[in-house]
C-alpha cells in the first residue's frame, strides 16, 4: 500500500534574488507502507527541504503530497502530526527543556489528539512511561520527574525518538537525528532507531549525512542532488554497494556538472 | 629528540640526540622520509648522543633500511650506546644492520653523484635532464586493431586480437585477459604492457586493476580491441628531478623528441607524479553496448561512458607509462595516424601505483621498472593527458620502424 | 494598620493581572504590553455595567471576556501577521485607549453609590474591621484561584500551553497549532487582567481612563519578585510566588509612600528593579565563566533568601521607626493635603491655602501640622495616599482636584474631608446639592463661567461670528466645562461654535490651526488641562493669524491671551482654608454647604491688543481687575468678601 505519494514537487527559495535556490526540482517519489527510506545528498541538495515539505513546515510552490491517499499539500505541520512523528537534528528541538520527561512524554502521547483540561498525567500513565523509558536502556526510567534540560544530547534524542513512536505514527521522519551527537551516542540512537522501526513496523524516512547509515539502515536509499532524486536504490542493490560507490556517484555528478560541449570536444581530441 | 644533518662524502650523517621512543619516533620517521625523498639515499645514523631508544625507534630503523636497500641506498648505524646495541641484539635484527664504531670504518665510495660519469646534462631552457645514451636498435612497431571504432563503440567480436605477451615488451591499448570472448567481452579497459607484464583496468562500474605477470612457460594471450607494442631496445634514457613546478608531459616529451630519430617513437616512463590528468572508459566500446546515437562522446551520454579528472589529481604516486609520441604531426605515417590522438601528438597509458621510493641512479632504470611492476600495488590504469606532470623519474626512448 | 492590610488586599486584586503576565511572560516569553489597556478595559466595562444596574460579581465574567477579546486581537496580530510581540501589544494598547473612552463615555466613572463587591462584602460583614474582613474573603478567593490556575496548568491543556512556550517546534510536531495556542494563552492572560481591572475599579470606587498605565511593568515586577523568593520547578509554587510577588510589590509601594518617597521616583525604581532582574536572569542563563559569577550562581538560593530577609527587616525597621506618634501631638491639629499633580492649578490652590491658613493664625510646625502628598498624576496612587494620610492620623483631609477628592470620599467616612479646585462635586457623587451632601465632606467648587466670557466677547465683536474651541475630552472637568459652554451658547444665537478635540499636548498646535482655517474670529478656551499646558501653541496661531484668544483661565493672561474671565485657583485654596478652620473648630462638615468660588478675575492684555490691532471699549477697560501692559501685570490683591467686610468694618 502506498503511504506517501509525492508528485512534481517544486520549491524555489529566495525567488528572484541573487541567492535563488531551487531546493526541490520536480521531485516524484512513492513510499510504500513499511518502507524505511534513507535519503543522502550533498549539502543543499534539498534532502532536508523534502523532509520539511512532507512534514508541512515548508509549503511547496508546485506539486502534490498525499499521505495515505489523502492530499495534505497545503496542510500546516500540526495538522499532519496525526500521521507524522518527527525527530530533529538538533536534540534541543525535539523536547521542551523546562518540562519533565513525563510531561514531554505526555505531550507525545497526545500527538494528534485533542487536549482537554484533564489531569491525564496520573500514576497509571507514569508507570507506562517508565516501562517505555526502560526500553531505551539509558537508566532514564528513574528520572521521570527530572526536567528535560538536565539530560545529555544523546539522552534527549533517545527520548525524542521514544516520543515519536509512543503513538505509533504512520510515518516517522528522522532529520539527520544523529548529526549533532558524538559517535558513541550516535550509534546508540541508531540502534534504537532500528529497534523501534522494526518493532512497530514503521514507515520511516531518514535524512542522513552518513553514507554508512544510509547503507546500513532501511530497505531503500535515495540520493539527492540539486533538488532532484538522482538515484533510487532498492534493498537488493544496497546489499552490493559500498560507501565508495556512493562517493563515486557524487564524484561523478560533480564531474558531470563541469562538462561542457567544449570540454567534451577537447577530451575527445586528446583521447582518440 | 633533536636531529642534525651533515654531508660527508656521498653520505649524509644524521646526528640523533636524546630519546627515540614512541613519542619521538614518528618525528624521526618523518624527517628521514623527507631526506630520502630529497634524494639522500646513503645515510649514516650517528647514535653517539642518543640516551635511550625503544622498539618504536627500532621499527623506524628497520623500515628505513628495508626501503633504501632495493634502490641503491644504504643505512649505517654509528657509535651505538650499549642500550641500543642490546636492543638490536635482543630483537635479532643485528645481522641485517651495518654497524660501525666511527667514520673511519666507512670506506667512502667515489664522491661523484649517481650516474654522473656515464650521463650528460641536457638543457632545454625551462628545465634540464640527465641523458644516458644507449645502443638500442630501432624496433618494429606492432599495431593491433583499429582505434577509430572506439568513438562509435563499434567493435564486433571479430575485432578482438589475441597477442602473446612474448611478442612485445612494452605496449598499450584497450585489452582484457581471458580465453572466452563471452567471458571477457565486458572487461576490456585501458591497458599497459610493461616488460611483457599486463595491467588493465576493466571498464566496469567498480573497476580494479587486473594484471598478469609474464612467464615464458605460461604465455597466456592478451585480447586487444586495439593496441600497439614495441620491443625494449632503448636508444637512451632521460632522468629528471625537478624542484618546484615540473614541466608537463607535453613539454617533457617534446624534449625527448629531440633525441629520438623516428618520426613516431616509443616511450616508457617511470616516475613520481605531481598531478595527473587522465581519462578512462566506464563502459566497454563493443557493438553490444553501442548507443543509439553511435557516438559515445555525445553530450548526454559522455559522463556515462567516460571518467576523467577535471583537474590534476594523484600526487606522489609511482607511475609506469608506455606510449607512442610523434615528433611532428605532419610526419606521422598513415597506418599509425589513427593510433595518435588528434591533439597532443601522443598516446600514453599509465599505471598508477601506490607511492614509494625510487632509485635516482640513471643506470637503475630497467631494474626499477621491473621492481615497481612486481612489488608495488597498482591502483588504476588510465589514458594520460599531456598536461599531467611527473616531478622525478626516467624516460626510456625507443626508436621505431613504423612500416 | 489599615494601610498595610489595604496594600495586601490590593496585592490580591492585582494578582489576577500578575498571573496574566506570568502566562504571557514566563510561559510564552512574551511581555504583553496590551494589559496596560486591558486593565482599564476591564475596569471600564465593569463600571459601566454596574452603573447600569448589573450585579458587581456578574460583571467579572464580562470583564474577562472583554479582556480576552483584546488579548485575542494582540495574539492574532502577533501570530498571523508576524508582528513583533511588543509592537502588537503597543498597537492594541493604543487602540484600546479610544475603545475604553467609548465604553465609559467619559474619562471617569464613579461607583461611590453603586453596589460593588466591597459593599456586597460589607453587607455580609459579621462585625469585623472592614479591611480585615475584605482581607479574609480575598485571601480565601485567592487561595482558590491559586489552586485552580495551578491545576489548570497541570492538565493536558495547561501542559500543552507550557510546552508551546517552551518549545514551539516540538509542540507543533505533536500536532498542536502554535498560533492558536498562543492566541488562546494571550487571550486568557488578558481576560485575567480584565478581571483584575474590574475588581480594582470596584475596590477603589471608580474607573479612570488612565488607571492602567504602567500595569505591565508593575506586574512584571510582581512576577519577578515571586520568582526571586520562591524559586521552584513546581507549578504550584511558581503561581504562589507570583501571587506573593504581587502582594509584596504593593506592600513595597505602601512602604515607599509611608516613608515619604516621591511616587515619581517609585516608578523609576520599579523600572530599574525590573531591568536589573531581567539583566541578571539573562546573566544567569548564559552561565558565564569567572569566579564571582560562579560563586553567585552557586549560592543563588542563599542570595535570594538574604534578599528577602533584608527586605523584611528593612520593612519592619521602617514601620516601627516611622510609626506616627499620635498621642504626643494630640493637641496640635493635623491637616492632610493631597494634590493630584504638579500643575499650577494645584500649586496655586496650595499657595492660597497656606497663605490664608497663616492669616487665620495656623503656623505649620508650631501650632498645627500639614502633611502634604502629591500623587504626581498617577490616579490609582491617590487611593494609597489617602490610606497613608488616614493612618498618619490627620484630623482633616484636604484633597485638591477631582481625582484626589474622588479617592478621599470613597475611602474616608469618619474623618472630615474639605475638597478644593473641583469643577463639579456632584459628578463624583459627593452630594446632590450644595447643602445635601456626604456627612463628612465639604469643599470649594466651581467651573469657569462660560456665559460671562461669551458676553465679553460679544461686547468686543458684534454681529454674526464664528468662534472656535479645543479641549481634551479625557478630563472629567473638561466635560463639565464644555457642557457649560454649550448651555451658554444658547443665549447667543449669533455665535457659531467649531470644536476640535485633542488627546495630548502635541496635537494642540494642529488643532488650533485647523480651527483658524475654518475662519473663526476668536478662540474661546474653556478650562482644560491639556490645552492649558499647551497654551503656547494656541498663542502662536493666534499671533500669526491675528485671531484673539479668550480664556476662562485667569492665570495665563500674561502669556498672550487677549482677555480672561474666570477663577484663580488661589482663591479656591483660600476658601478651603476657611472651611478647614471651621471644621477644626468643631463645626460639622455635613452642615457646611459646598461653596462656589467667591472671586472672579477679569483681565485684559493691552500688549496683545496692540499686536492684534484690537481696541478695548471703555466699559471693558473699567471693569478689568487685572491688566497686562508694557510687559507688566497689574493686579489687585485677592481678598475674600467676608475679609473685605471685616476690613471695611475696622476702617
Amino acid at each position: 500500500m502506498t503511504m506517501i505519494e509525492i508528485a512534481g514537487l517544486t520549491k524555489l527559495f529566495n525567488a528572484g534574488s541573487l541567492d535563488e535556490v531551487l531546493a526541490l526540482d520536480d521531485v516524484c517519489l512513492e513510499i510504500r507502507e513499511h518502507d524505511f527510506l534513507t535519503v543522502i545528498g550533498t549539502n543543499g541538495s534539498g534532502k532536508s527541504t523534502l523532509l520539511n515539505v512532507i512534514a508541512g513546515n515548508i509549503i511547496p510552490d508546485k506539486g502534490i503530497i498525499r499521505i495515505k491517499g489523502k492530499e495534505v499539500t497545503r496542510h500546516p505541520d500540526f495538522k499532519r502530526a496525526k500521521y507524522i512523528a518527527r525527530v530533529f537534528q538538533n536534540p534541543f528541538q525535539g523536547t521542551a527543556p523546562d518540562m519533565t520527561i513525563a510531561e514531554n512524554l505526555l505531550m507525545a502521547w497526545l500527538r494528534g489528539k485533542h487536549r482537554w483540561p484533564l489531569l491525564s498525567l496520573n500514576r497509571k500513565i507514569k508507570s507506562f512511561f517508565r516501562d517505555q523509558l526502560a526500553s531505551l536502556d539509558m537508566d532514564l526510567e528513574k528520572r521521570l520527574e527530572n526536567v528535560m534540560g538536565t539530560l545529555s544530547g544523546g539522552q534527549r534524542q533517545a527520548v525524542t525518538l521514544l516520543m515519536a513512536v509512543l503513538q505509533t505514527p504512520d510515518v516517522l521522519l528522522l532529520d539527520e537525528h544523529t548529526a549533532a551527537l558524538d559517535p558513541k551516542t550516535a550509534a546508540q540512537v541508531i540502534r534504537l532507531t532500528r529497534k523501534f522501526v522494526e518493532e512497530h513496523h514503521l514507515t520511516a524516512i531518514m535524512v542522513t549525512h552518513s553514507m554508512n547509515q544510509a547503507l546500513e539502515l532501511g530497505n531503500r536509499t535515495i540520493m539527492m542532488h540539486h533538488g532532484r532524486i538522482i538515484d533510487d536504490i532498492s534493498s537488493e542493490e544496497k546489499k552490493k554497494l559500498t560507501i565508495d560507490d556512493f562517493l563515486n556517484k557524487f564524484e561523478d555528478i560533480r564531474k558531470q556538472e563541469k562538462l561542457t560541449p567544449e570540454l567534451i570536444g577537447r577530451l575527445k581530441a586528446l583521447y582518440c | 629528540m633533536n636531529i642534525q644533518t651533515e654531508k660527508w662524502n656521498n653520505f649524509l650523517i644524521i646526528h640523533l640526540e636524546g630519546r627515540i621512543d614512541g613519542l619521538t619516533s614518528t618525528g624521526f620517521q618523518r624527517k628521514v622520509d623527507q631526506l630520502t625523498a630529497e634524494g639522500h639515499l646513503k645515510l649514516i645514523l650517528d647514535f653517539s648522543r642518543v640516551i635511550f631508544m625503544s622498539s618504536a625507534g627500532l621499527r623506524v630503523i628497520i623500515q628505513i633500511t628495508r626501503s633504501l636497500r632495493p634502490i641503491g641506498g644504504e643505512v649505517i648505524l654509528m657509535t651505538l650506546p650499549d642500550q641500543v646495541r642490546e636492543l638490536f641484539r635482543v630483537s635479532g635484527m643485528e645481522p641485517f644492520l651495518k654497524v660501525v664504531s666511527g667514520l673511519e670504518a666507512i670506506m667512502p665510495q667515489s664522491t661523484s653523484g649517481p650516474g654522473e660519469a656515464i650521463s650528460s646534462r641536457l638543457d632545454f631552457g625551462e628545465f634540464a635532464v640527465d641523458w644516458m645514451a644507449l645502443t638500442g636498435k630501432t624496433g618494429q612497431l606492432l599495431l593491433l586493431g583499429d582505434p577509430d571504432k572506439l568513438a562509435s563503440s563499434a567493435y564486433p567480436e571479430g575485432d578482438c586480437h589475441r597477442v602473446k605477451p612474448s611478442e612485445f615488451r612494452f605496449g598499450a591499448g584497450l585489452a582484457a585477459l581471458g580465453d572466452d570472448y563471452n567471458d571477457f567481452s565486458n572487461l576490456f579497459g585501458e591497458t599497459v604492457v610493461t616488460d611483457h607484464h599486463f595491467f588493465s583496468f576493466p571498464a566496469v562500474t567498480r573497476p580494479g586493476v587486473d594484471y598478469a605477470f609474464y612467464t615464458a612457460e605460461a604465455d597466456h594471450p592478451f585480447n586487444f580491441l586495439y593496441g600497439f607494442g614495441f620491443p625494449g631496445d632503448f636508444s637512451g634514457v632521460f632522468r629528471f628531478d625537478f624542484t618546484g613546478e615540473s614541466p608537463d608531459l607535453g613539454q617533457l616529451l617534446k624534449a625527448a623528441a629531440t633525441v629520438a630519430s623516428s618520426s613516431v617513437f616509443g616511450v616508457v616512463m617511470l616516475g613520481v607524479s605531481q598531478g595527473l590528468q587522465w581519462m578512462h572508459l566506464k563502459k566497454v566500446p563493443v557493438l553490444e553496448n553501442q548507443p543509439p546515437s553511435g557516438n559515445i562522446f555525445a553530450e548526454d551520454i559522455f559522463h556515462a561512458w567516460m571518467n576523467f579528472s577535471p583537474e590534476r589529481e594523484e600526487l606522489n604516486k609511482t607511475i609506469i607509462t608506455t606510449g607512442l609520441v610523434s615528433r611532428d604531426p605532419e610526419l606521422i605515417p598513415e597506418r599509425v595516424r589513427s593510433f595518435i590522438p588528434e591533439k597532443g601528438g601522443m598516446h600514453l597509458h599509465g599505471i598508477v601505483f601506490e607511492n614509494g621510493l625510487l632509485s635516482r641512479d640513471i643506470r637503475d632504470f630497467e631494474t626499477e621498472l621491473a621492481r615497481v611492476a612486481r612489488d608495488f600495488r597498482a591502483e588504476k590504469v588510465v589514458h594520460l593527458l599531456p598536461s599531467s606532470r611527473l616531478k622525478s623519474g626516467f624516460i626510456g626512448i625507443i626508436n621505431l620502424d613504423l612500416h | 494598620m489599615e494601610l498595610w492590610i489595604g496594600a495586601v488586599n490590593l496585592g490580591f486584586l492585582y494578582a489576577f493581572m500578575a498571573i496574566g503576565t506570568y502566562i504571557t511572560y514566563k510561559l510564552y516569553s512574551f511581555p504583553d504590553i496590551t494589559i496596560d489597556g486591558t486593565f482599564t478595559t476591564g475596569a471600564a466595562t465593569a463600571s459601566i455595567l454596574i452603573v447600569n444596574g448589573w450585579n458587581p460579581l456578574t460583571v467579572l465574567p464580562v470583564a474577562f471576556l472583554v479582556g480576552s477579546l483584546a488579548g485575542f486581537i494582540t495574539g492574532f496580530i502577533h501570530t498571523r501577521f508576524r508582528i513583533e510581540g511588543l509592537l502588537a501589544g503597543i498597537l492594541v494598547m493604543t487602540g484600546l485607549y479610544s475603545v475604553n473612552l467609548h465604553i465609559m463615555g467619559k474619562s471617569n466613572i464613579p461607583l461611590l453609590n453603586d453596589p460593588t463587591f466591597v459593599s456586597l462584602l460589607a453587607f455580609y460583614n459579621p462585625g469585623l474591621n472592614p479591611e480585615f474582613w475584605n482581607f479574609l474573603v480575598l485571601i480565601t478567593t485567592i487561595v482558590l484561584f491559586w489552586m485552580v490556575v495551578s491545576l489548570f496548568l497541570r492538565t493536558d491543556f495547561g501542559l500543552t500551553m507550557r510546552s508551546t512556550g517552551n518549545n514551539p517546534v516540538m509542540i507543533a510536531a505533536q500536532g498542536v497549532s502554535v498560533v492558536r495556542n498562543k492566541i488562546f494563552g494571550i487571550s486568557l492572560a488578558n481576560g485575567l487582567v480584565g478581571i483584575s481591572g474590574a475588581l480594582i475599579a470596584q475596590y477603589q470606587g471608580f474607573a479612570d481612563i488612565g488607571m492602567g498605565i504602567g500595569s505591565i511593568i508593575f506586574s512584571l515586577a510582581s512576577v519577578i519578585i515571586g520568582e526571586a523568593i520562591l524559586h521552584s520547578r513546581s507549578i504550584f509554587i511558581q503561581v504562589l510566588g507570583v501571587i506573593l510577588g504581587s502582594v509584596i510589590f504593593r506592600l513595597a509601594v505602601a512602604l515607599a509612600l509611608y516613608l515619604g518617597m516621591n511616587p515619581n521616583d517609585l516608578k523609576i525604581l520599579t523600572a530599574l528593579f525590573v531591568l536589573a532582574t531581567l539583566i541578571t536572569t539573562q546573566f544567569f542563563r548564559k552561565k558565564h565563566e569567572g569566579r564571582f559569577t560562579r560563586m553567585f550562581h552557586h549560592h543563588a538560593r542563599i542570595f535570594r533568601w538574604s534578599f528577602l530577609i533584608l527586605f523584611v527587616l528593612l520593612f519592619v525597621f521602617f514601620v516601627v521607626k516611622n510609626r506616627p506618634k499620635k498621642e504626643n501631638d494630640a493637641h496640635r491639629p493635623r491637616i492632610g493635603l493631597l494634590l493630584a499633580n504638579q500643575s499650577s492649578l494645584m500649586t496655586n490652590t496650595r499657595n492660597g491655602f497656606y497663605d490664608e491658613l497663616r492669616k487665620l493664625d495656623y503656623r505649620p510646625g508650631e501650632n498645627c501640622e500639614i502633611i502634604e502628598l502629591n500623587a504626581e498624576g498617577d490616579i490609582p496612587m491617590n487611593r494609597t495616599m489617602v490610606d497613608h494620610l488616614v493612618s498618619a492620623g490627620v484630623d482633616v483631609l484636604v484633597p485638591v482636584s477631582t481625582a484626589s477628592t474622588q479617592a478621599a470620599i470613597t475611602k474616608v467616612k469618619e474623618i472630615p474631608v474639605v475638597f478644593a479646585t473641583v469643577a463639579n462635586p456632584f459628578s463624583i457623587q459627593a452630594g446632590f446639592s450644595d447643602s445635601n451632601h456626604l456627612p463628612n465632606v465639604t469643599g470649594v467648587y466651581g467651573s469657569a463661567p462660560s456665559y460671562e466670557l461669551l458676553k465679553l466677547f460679544t461686547m468686543m465683536k458684534h454681529g454674526k461670528q464664528k468662534i472656535g474651541t479645543l479641549y481634551n475630552p479625557a478630563f472629567p472637568n473638561t466635560k463639565v466645562n464644555l457642557a457649560d459652554l454649550h448651555k451658554a451658547l444658547k443665549s447667543y444665537p449669533q455665535l457659531e461654535l467649531s470644536e476640535v478635540s485633542v488627546s495630548g499636548t502635541s496635537e494642540v498646535y494642529q488643532a488650533a490651526q485647523s480651527l483658524a482655517a475654518k475662519g473663526i474670529s476668536a478662540f474661546i478656551l474653556i478650562n482644560d488641562l491639556t490645552v492649558f499646558n499647551a497654551l503656547e501653541s494656541v498663542i502662536r496661531v493666534s499671533r500669526a493669524q491675528k485671531i484673539p484668544v479668550y480664556s476662562n483661565d485667569a492665570e495665563r493672561l500674561q502669556d498672550g491671551v487677549l482677555l480672561v474671565y474666570g477663577y484663580e485657583y488661589y482663591v479656591s485654596g483660600m476658601q478651603a482654608a476657611h472651611l478647614v478652620d471651621r471644621v477644626l473648630k468643631g463645626e460639622n462638615p455635613g452642615k457646611i454647604p459646598f461653596e462656589r468660588f467667591k472671586i472672579t478675575s477679569f483681565g485684559i492684555n493691552y500688549d496683545m491688543a496692540d499686536q492684534l490691532g484690537v481696541i478695548f471699549p471703555d466699559s471693558i477697560r473699567k471693569a478689568a481687575t487685572i491688566t497686562f501692559i508694557h510687559n507688566k501685570l497689574n493686579k489687585q490683591p485677592l481678598v475674600l468678601p467676608e475679609d473685605r467686610e471685616i476690613q471695611t468694618k475696622t476702617h
